[in-house]
């Protein structure tokens, strides 16, 4: 466990790519959402809550 | 986009009742903060988002078709301000006016019937008339009748 856990802290793209069967060419944040929503792995509903999480006034400037 | 080899393999895909009653979805609104925001937008086959710009007065709808080939609709609506019309509504005929118009109907209806009434009794006179000056009355043969006065 806490191995799997320095692996992601070292690179937590490539572990979540091979998660979610991320092509490595796919590199832009909406590409990639693209793709799970295309693979059926996130619903439209759960991209609309994560948009609108980003867009909140809280989160300005981390994203 | 490149068609994705897994997207028929995935379980979850086919188990969602969204593709399987082939029925675009809707979403509620979205607050985007330019026209490019709403455009890149990612948006799952077989749904149609709804976009409000903060910033100007534009809706943009973005749709995507069930088929992996099929590229997203975008589409722009400008919002345009309805100004109150400063025209006064116009009065509907109300239940005095028709009152008044059926009245009217009534009165002449009456003079007509009197009307009639009154030929009726000048026809019928003019026939008793005529009738006390006949003497006699001939038939011919075609059924033709001939009053000899």
């Amino acid at each position: 466990m806490l191995q799997m856990l320095s692996q992601f802290k070292q690179n937590p793209m490539a572990m979540l790519s091979q998660r979610f069967n991320i092509p490595q060419n796919l590199n832009n944040p909406n590409d990639i959402i693209q793709h799970l929503l295309n693979t059926g792995q996130v619903s439209q509903q759960q991209v609309n809550n994560a948009m609108q999480m980003r867009n909140h006034p809280m989160f300005k400037g981390m994203f | 986009m490149i068609p994705n080899p897994y997207f028929m393999q995935n379980p979850n895909f086919m188990q969602n009742p969204n593709y399987s009653q082939a029925q675009i979805q809707q979403n509620p609104i979205i607050s985007v903060r330019n026209e490019e925001e709403a455009r890149n937008y990612p948006i799952a086959h077989g749904n149609s988002v709804t976009f409000k710009d903060e910033n100007s007065p534009y809706i943009y709808t973005k749709s995507m078709g069930f088929s992996q080939l099929d590229k997203p609709i975008f589409e722009k609506y400008r919002l345009i301000k309805e100004e109150p019309s400063l025209e006064e509504p116009k009065k509907e005929c109300g239940c005095d006016g028709l009152k008044d118009q059926l009245g009217e109907i009534q009165s002449q209806l009456v003079s007509l019937w009197d009307e009639i009434n009154n030929l009726k009794d000048r026809k019928r006179g003019k026939n008793n008339e005529y009738a006390s000056n006949v003497k006699s009355v001939q038939t011919k043969s075609d059924g033709d009748v001939i009053p000899t006065i």
